[in-house]
């Protein structure tokens, strides 16, 4: 007879044991217990003050959402980033590959287990959240839809979390904490927002409730499936192939995006969310590292030519993700061309030059150093280095009232940032496209050239003098 | 002869441009209890987390009960238990929340998970401190646990990497215990140790690897007459000791095996006959002030310091 635990995964029990009992569940649990005390007694003496003036109410909504995001989507997402990291620094992850656990469900189970204990957080706030129903002035639908929002921002930000958390570098992990609160910040705007009512009730958000909540059913599930499968592809043992997933992720929000216009969504606002999302799984494909593991390719070998073909695209390591990249840039360029949104020449140059802000810095560092380790380290450097020299440029060209940003054209990075800041004057727009197509496609070249070496090695060690090369 | 269940062929890893194991090849019978041993950075660690899958060869193939671990690391992982030098303790987890982890992660259910447990428990004298918080355990309970973890599935094969490493003399002797108990129980022992004396105890077998290749292997009585060194002298001294350093360092047939507090390990390197006798009279003759003088069996830690050359620190 199987107790109630075995129904669950084994890596969700033990960090649920270990997660209920520590410190930061605790210590969040009862400080959100403490400030919802505090914002019932405020909401208290307000309504038994009916001279109270609307700003003051609206401010005391305001505490309230603010004292619930803050471990909703600060104290427990930031849990994350240990998630996996303390276990590759104590050398338990490496145990844990050795049973039936794979990569997979040991970051699922890392990241159901923070939710459960955030859910927990949820259920102990509800009846806060009704007691305010009743003191009046509070909707409750619209307070539910708010709670609902915030544990959907509480899950993709915590899939983030561990996506991040195998990462071991001092100055990776500033980076992603410092990103995180920048980002903490930028969501506690979205959550005002929400809360005055603009998302949904105002009617000034570009999308429909339906197109809305649509949205989140189908692209946060997904994002948190990428960034688990991200997490799991970076502690997993070199036999698992976790780029077929990720990969196949990446192509879903590639195609998810048409269908969500063809049913009615704006273009302009679901295209660069579907491209946001579809930007991570190639950074993240063209920093795999090239590791040969034999029963990786076994079941690609089994098909034949079409087996063959696959690998190409879907086993892990930055040279089939080159191919990969080369596929999504084709799959992209079909559908927007079929959706006239190549017509558009600012458009297209948004397009073009978002790709071309991708594979140009991974060119640059398979040009100059194949073999790095710090792929992501470079990546990351030179897209703040660029990201520097356009605003230094941007900023000469303003004092000195000379068009000096068209001398970054051969830069897609720049062209990108100065087209979202509509800094391209209409009469340079198809000389900068010319300039930033040729160099996207010349990176994309650059990337696919630097496979043949890898892809032969692969085909050599594999013996298999069928196996298509780059060359071919 | 019975087949291998460890078979080793040509094996390869390099890091770069680092190769961490160059061409080893070996097998291991069922049954057997095989010492491995090096120095730092032979390659010990490297070879043994490829023989559990967690690491993939450059070259050569691994075969563990005829499994080849790079096309079938899922099947071999039921087969082989490891256990790292250093085992890392959970936060927040007992001991009895440990084992049961690892018996929910090997895919026991309820019934099953607990006898495994119970039974682990009680071969590695855990049970009475079940409800004890890992963080709060010792080294030698820690590494008790440890090795409770490695049998959870029980495995036909066990890879031990330095688990005696940080031990105290009674935890060494309690484990050196459990490992002769597992032999007896007919299960495959691979395992790397520093302390190459309990390594000739416990062992059928020795591999001895220096910069990722074998430079012997056999049994430890075959490993502790080879190269070709005729005696071993123990010499004590109650006065200075550099005065008997010099004088065997003016002596060509001798070589200092070993330093010690009070005296030196002498080897005596030529001859086939050795007359002792003489060679004390001329120590004290010379003036050396001779406390002991014994003729001493060559012990593994001898055998590994020839092999490697290693040298002892010169006379200051």
């Amino acid at each position: 007879m199987n107790d109630f635990a075995d129904w669950f995964s084994p890596m969700l029990v033990k960090e649920l044991r270990q997660g209920m009992r520590s410190k930061i569940f605790m210590s969040a649990f009862y400080l959100t217990q403490l400030l919802m005390i505090l914002c019932v007694i405020f909401n208290l003496v307000a309504a038994s003050n009916s001279d109270m003036p609307g700003e003051l109410l609206g401010f005391l909504s305001g505490l309230f959402w603010f004292m619930i995001s803050v471990p909703l989507l600060f104290i427990m997402p930031i849990r994350g980033f240990g998630a996996l990291h303390g276990e590759m620094k104590s050398g338990t992850l490496e145990l844990v590959f050795l049973t039936r656990l794979s990569a997979w469900r040991i970051a699922a189970g890392k990241w159901t287990a923070i939710m459960v204990q955030t859910l927990l957080l949820v259920c102990a706030i509800l009846p806060y959240v009704l007691l305010r129903y009743f003191l009046g002035g509070v909707d409750i639908i619209q307070d539910v839809q708010s709670l609902v929002f915030l544990l959907v921002t509480s899950a993709a930000l915590t899939g983030i979390t561990i996506a991040m958390s195998p990462y071991e570098s001092k100055l990776l992990r500033a980076l992603f904490i410092f990103g995180l609160i920048f980002g903490f910040q930028f969501l506690i705007g979205v959550i005002f927002a929400w809360v005055a009512g603009s998302a949904l009730g105002g009617g000034r958000s570009s999308l429909a409730p339906w197109q809305f909540y649509a949205g989140l059913a189908v692209f946060v599930p997904a994002f948190v499936l990428l960034a688990l499968e991200i997490a799991a592809s970076r502690i997993a043992p070199p036999a698992e192939n976790h780029a077929i997933r990720k990969r196949l992720i990446g192509l879903f929000f590639l195609v998810a995006a048409p269908l969500f216009i063809f049913a009615g969504a704006d273009a302009k606002t679901t295209y660069p969310f579907a491209l946001f999302f579809l930007a991570v799984v190639v950074i993240d494909a063209l920093a795999e590292p090239q590791v040969l593991a034999k029963s990786v390719y076994q079941p690609f070998l089994c098909h034949g030519a079409v087996g063959f073909t696959l690998a190409r695209f879907l086993t892990p390591g930055w040279a089939s993700a080159s191919w990969y990249v080369a596929l999504v840039a084709v799959v992209a360029g079909i559908l927007l061309a079929a959706q006239g949104e190549l017509n558009d020449p600012n458009r297209a140059l948004g397009y073009v030059s978002t790709l071309g802000a991708l594979i140009f810095p991974a060119a640059s560092i398979r040009l100059f150093m194949p073999a790095t380790k710090h792929f992501l380290g470079f990546y990351i450097a030179l897209q703040f280095f660029l990201a520097a020299l356009t605003m230094l440029v941007g900023m000469m060209s303003g004092i000195s009232e000379q068009p000096l940003t068209i001398w970054l054209c051969p830069f897609p990075n720049s062209v990108f940032l100065l087209n979202l800041v509509e800094e391209i004057k209409p009469g340079q727009t198809t000389e900068c496209l010319v300039v930033t197509g040729l160099v996207t496609a010349a990176s994309l070249a650059i990337l696919l050239a630097r496979t043949i070496t890898p892809l032969r090695d692969i085909r050599a060690a594999l013996a298999l003098p069928s196996l298509p090369d780059a060359r071919t | 002869m019975p087949d291998p269940i460890i078979q080793v062929e040509n094996l390869e890893r390099d890091f770069g441009d680092v190769k961490a194991v160059n061409g080893l090849s070996f097998e291991i019978e069922q049954g057997r209890v095989v010492g491995f041993i090096g120095a730092n950075g032979a390659g010990k660690t490297t070879t043994m987390r490829m023989m559990v899958t967690l690491d993939q060869p450059s070259a050569g193939t691994i075969r563990i009960g005829g499994l080849d671990v790079s096309d079938r690391p899922t099947e071999v992982r039921k087969r082989v238990g490891w256990m790292p030098d250093a085992y890392g303790a959970y936060d927040n987890m007992t001991v009895l929340e440990y084992l049961d982890f690892y018996g929910r992660a090997f895919g026991y259910k309820k019934a099953e998970r607990q006898r495994r447990i119970g039974e682990v428990m009680e071969f590695t004298d855990l049970a009475a401190i079940s409800d004890r918080p890992m963080d709060k355990l010792s080294k030698g309970m820690g590494q008790r646990l440890c090795l409770g973890r490695t049998l959870i599935h029980d495995p036909e094969v066990l890879v031990l990497d330095e688990p005696a490493a940080g031990l105290d003399p009674k935890a060494r002797i309690e484990f050196k215990n459990l490992i002769r108990l597992l032999a007896g129980q007919g299960k495959t022992i691979f395992i790397s140790s520093h302390i190459l004396s309990e390594l000739g105890e416990m062992c059928d077998h020795l591999i001895f690897i220096d910069a990722g290749r074998i430079v012997h292997q056999g049994t430890t009585e075959s490993l502790v007459q080879s190269h070709g060194v005729v005696l071993l002298v123990e010499i004590r001294v109650t006065g200075d000791t550099a005065a008997l350093f010099h004088w065997i360092a003016a002596n060509p047939d001798l070589e200092i095996a070993d330093r010690m507090k009070n005296g030196a390990r002498v080897k005596v390197i030529s001859g086939e006959t050795v007359d002792l006798a003489g060679m004390l009279r001329r120590l004290i003759l010379d003036g050396i002030e001779v406390s002991g003088f014994f003729k001493v069996e060559r012990r593994i830690e001898d055998a590994f310091v020839d092999m490697l050359k290693l040298k002892p620190p010169p006379l200051p």
